[in-house]
């Protein structure tokens, strides 16, 4: 009844990696997953969660906070029942997060689940570092982008979580101390990485 | 006077449910579709228990339930958690709320995870109440 979280430096192969993990134990592998169900929560599109995921923090929320009353937010997104915002956001995803681990045999990609679980007794913590260059260079060679398109990309998502992780209160994210294991994807592939994840977990 | 409780939750047949055990048992029901409508009742009415769902759209229970346990003049009316999330999950999360640097709160009076017979809720008021 493992829980595995892997939290990464986006381009480091995380979610790769995870799907490898999860396969070769059977489990099952929570990424996306979470954002549909934060949307089912809040009856909301999964656009609008991923929306106020990306902005967090930042304008988007803030004009939600501070200048816009909820029933303005209604008219404008006139095809969305529900409501969301940062808060409601953080509401759903912390219970969501310690739902998925308590069914157990899951692996879990970031979203703050090393610090939702840190004391979960089944958890393992992973985090995936490397290099900016070879983060781009992974974009590039696994999901088709152009060289300045992937160094776009990973910027825009190493904000995303540096926002984020400001949302729940948090800078050190990339301490190794919330982790059991943290492995420099510059020094390893994905298969060796997998390896190591595995035999942790079984040993 | 009869006591005053008051139902948060989205499921319309959850809250005929507790409705119904309230009536029966001789309490004043009040009733709510969501935390931020939850929030404006307890405010206005003051009611003397809540029954309260934990995942509902526009406002969580969650959200309600920590508003209210770091309100002083809330925090002392009692909550039955009436939920389809497990306690330990829900506990869980409230660890992590507080690790994000929300204010600790207390865990509820009672928690009761959905489906709960008639008779253990009704039970289950009369002991909260006293």
């Amino acid at each position: 009844m493992a829980v595995i979280t892997i939290s990464r430096q986006f381009g480091s192969g995380g979610i790769t990696l995870g799907k490898m993990v999860a396969e070769k134990f059977g489990y099952s592998f929570a990424d996306t997953e979470v954002i549909s169900k934060v949307a089912e929560m809040a009856n909301v599109s999964t656009h609008f969660v991923e929306t106020v995921e990306k902005e967090a923090g930042g304008k988007f929320s803030k004009i939600i906070k501070n200048m816009v009353s909820k029933s303005l937010v209604d008219r404008i997104l006139k095809d969305e029942r529900g409501y969301i915002d940062e808060e409601i956001y953080l509401d759903y995803l912390v219970l969501i997060i310690a739902q998925i681990a308590d069914d157990g045999d899951v692996v879990i990609m970031g979203r703050g689940s090393q610090y939702i679980l840190d004391d979960h007794p089944d958890a393992y913590h992973v985090l995936l570092i490397n290099e900016f260059e070879n983060r781009v260079k992974f974009m590039v060679e696994h999901y088709d982008l152009s060289s300045k398109r992937a160094q776009q990309v990973v910027r825009a998502e190493d904000k995303r979580r540096l926002n984020l992780y400001r949302k729940l209160g948090k800078i050190d994210y990339d301490d190794p101390h919330l982790y059991h294991i943290v492995l420099n994807m510059n020094k390893m592939d994905l298969h060796k990485a997998s390896k190591l994840i595995c035999s942790m977990v079984e040993s | 006077m009869s006591k005053k409780v008051l139902v948060v939750d989205d499921d319309p047949d959850v809250r005929l449910f507790s409705v119904t055990v309230l009536e029966e048992n001789g309490y004043l029901p009040l009733e709510a579709a969501n935390g931020e409508e939850g929030l404006k009742m307890v405010k206005a009415e003051k009611p003397d228990l809540i029954i309260l769902d934990v995942l509902m759209p526009r406002q969580s229970g969650i959200r309600l339930y920590r508003e209210m346990k770091t309100d002083k003049a809330l925090k002392d009316i009692p909550i039955i958690i009436l939920s389809g999330i497990a306690k330990k999950t829900f506990l869980r999360s409230q660890k992590a709320m507080t690790e994000f640097g929300g204010k600790p709160v207390p865990e509820p009076e009672v928690y009761l995870e959905k489906p709960v017979e008639p008779e253990e809720l009704a039970e289950t008021i009369k002991k909260v109440m006293g």
